[in-house]
């Protein structure tokens, strides 16, 4: 009977056991064994995020610790309405995204990227040519950089991860780690954006 | 920093929602291509699904899951329609009533068994719970008994008892009569080999049916260099 029962649990997708979790009909330790055999389906994974994210075992500890906690908290408002798998993969990456935030803001700020000159000051009637600006930007990022320099620039300079984090979490083995595609992006950009500049000029003089 | 790179980089109002990204990046494969943003996205999302850990970070990885505690004690049942009849404010100074002659009924029980030196719940050694509490092993060990052990539950009359690994492979399912559980050679000689292991107890009536559980309590064995 017991057996019979415990297989069930494992036979169920992940949502049918956080519905049964959720279903306040059921006893006390069925509900429990539902979270348990959900929860526990995935705590490996969580765990080599976290710890790929920090890069030491005590930290990564404590991050997953809370991931649980806060998956704990938001468990009454999945809805189901995308697979659990990927919500709780979600809730992982913005709590560590958020937690590498801090942490940054605390120790190192991002590289400066001074290649570009600033463009901040702009009014509201000339966010037609930023949002065109960005386009181009990533037009040339996506036929500059490769797939993961896009991806080193993407995690560094969009989302402020430390150099460090980024080398865990897309596995670099080589010395430097994410610092030197951080360099080998910024050069292919410089040269990509001075031949730019330079089309333009030369497609400006054209039309005149 | 540069606005324009930075906002090239981040995800923008023209992007799809996290979780329909993830879920049909085939279905958004244009703009995936022209956004470093999701598809970065993408690609940490399908390392974190199916990545597998390397040699170097198996050790790390197990201790990590050992040291963690799986969260949500659920409340109890809702209450029976019994128990909601039962429980109304009117009823409120007959239940005070009632409760005072249970105690005093109680004390006076606890009075005569201390004289006469008899103690049902002592004598069987039952816990007062409804969780099952094993009581060893758990968390990162140096070395360990073949017994898993708990403290007994009121009512019990069988546990179920489930090791299993991580990745939910049962190595044993045994049903047993007293608190305590003597792992077999293969499954003892598995649990030293410094997997992370877990355990599952589940106290089981004289119906077969499940009164209390453990939830998953983890443990490893730390395997020792000589």
């Amino acid at each position: 009977m017991a057996e019979l029962y415990s297989a069930c649990m494992d036979q169920l997708s992940d949502e049918q056991l956080v519905a049964l979790w959720a279903d306040e009909e059921q006893d006390g330790p069925r509900r429990q064994l539902a979270l348990d055999t959900v929860f526990s389906r995935y705590q490996t994974k969580v765990a080599l995020w976290c710890f790929r994210f920090s890069g030491d075992r005590d930290q990564a500890s404590d991050l997953a610790q809370e991931v649980f906690l806060r998956l704990m908290a938001g468990l009454s408002n999945f809805r189901g309405e995308s697979k659990f798998s990927t919500w709780l993969y979600i809730v992982t990456r913005n709590h560590c995204f958020n937690a590498g935030k801090l942490r940054n803001n605390r120790q190192d700020q991002p590289l400066e990227f001074q290649d570009f000159p600033d463009t901040q000051s702009r009014g509201a009637d000339q966010q037609v040519e930023l949002a065109s600006e960005i386009r181009q930007m990533q037009e040339l990022l996506a036929n500059t950089l490769d797939p993961t320099e896009r991806q080193v620039m993407t995690l560094h300079y969009g989302e402020e991860l430390t150099l460090q984090s980024i080398t865990g979490l897309l596995g670099l083995q080589n010395a430097s780690g994410a610092k030197a595609f951080i360099v080998s992006a910024r050069r292919k950009l410089s040269t990509a954006l001075v031949r730019l500049k330079s089309k333009q000029e030369g497609d400006r003089k054209l039309a005149r | 920093m540069n606005e324009v790179l930075k906002q090239a980089l981040q995800r923008g109002p023209g992007c799809p929602p996290l979780t329909e990204l993830l879920e049909s990046a085939d279905r958004f494969r244009e703009h995936i291509h022209g956004c470093p943003a999701c598809q970065t996205e993408v690609a940490a999302f399908q390392r974190f699904s199916d990545e597998p850990q390397t040699a170097s970070e198996r050790a790390a990885v197990r201790a990590i899951v050992a040291s963690q505690t799986l969260p949500g004690r659920v409340p109890a049942a809702k209450p029976s329609a019994w128990s909601r009849f039962l429980s109304p404010a009117w009823m409120g100074g007959a239940a005070m009533a009632l409760a005072a002659i249970v105690f005093a009924v109680g004390i006076g029980s606890q009075w005569t068994a201390r004289h006469t030196g008899t103690d049902a719940g002592l004598e069987t050694g039952q816990m007062r719970s409804q969780s099952v509490n094993i009581t060893s092993p758990h968390g990162d060990l140096e070395t360990m008994s073949r017994e898993i052990r708990w403290q007994p539950v009121v009512g019990a009359a069988a546990y179920a008892v489930t090791v299993s690994e991580v990745d939910r492979t049962v190595l044993i399912y045994e049903n047993v009569t007293s608190s305590a559980f003597v792992l077999p050679d293969p499954t003892y000689t598995l649990v030293m080999s410094g997997k992370t292991i877990l355990v599952n107890v589940t106290a089981l009536d004289a119906a077969g049916k499940q009164t209390a559980a453990s939830g998953f309590i983890t443990f490893h064995v730390i395997p020792q260099s000589h």
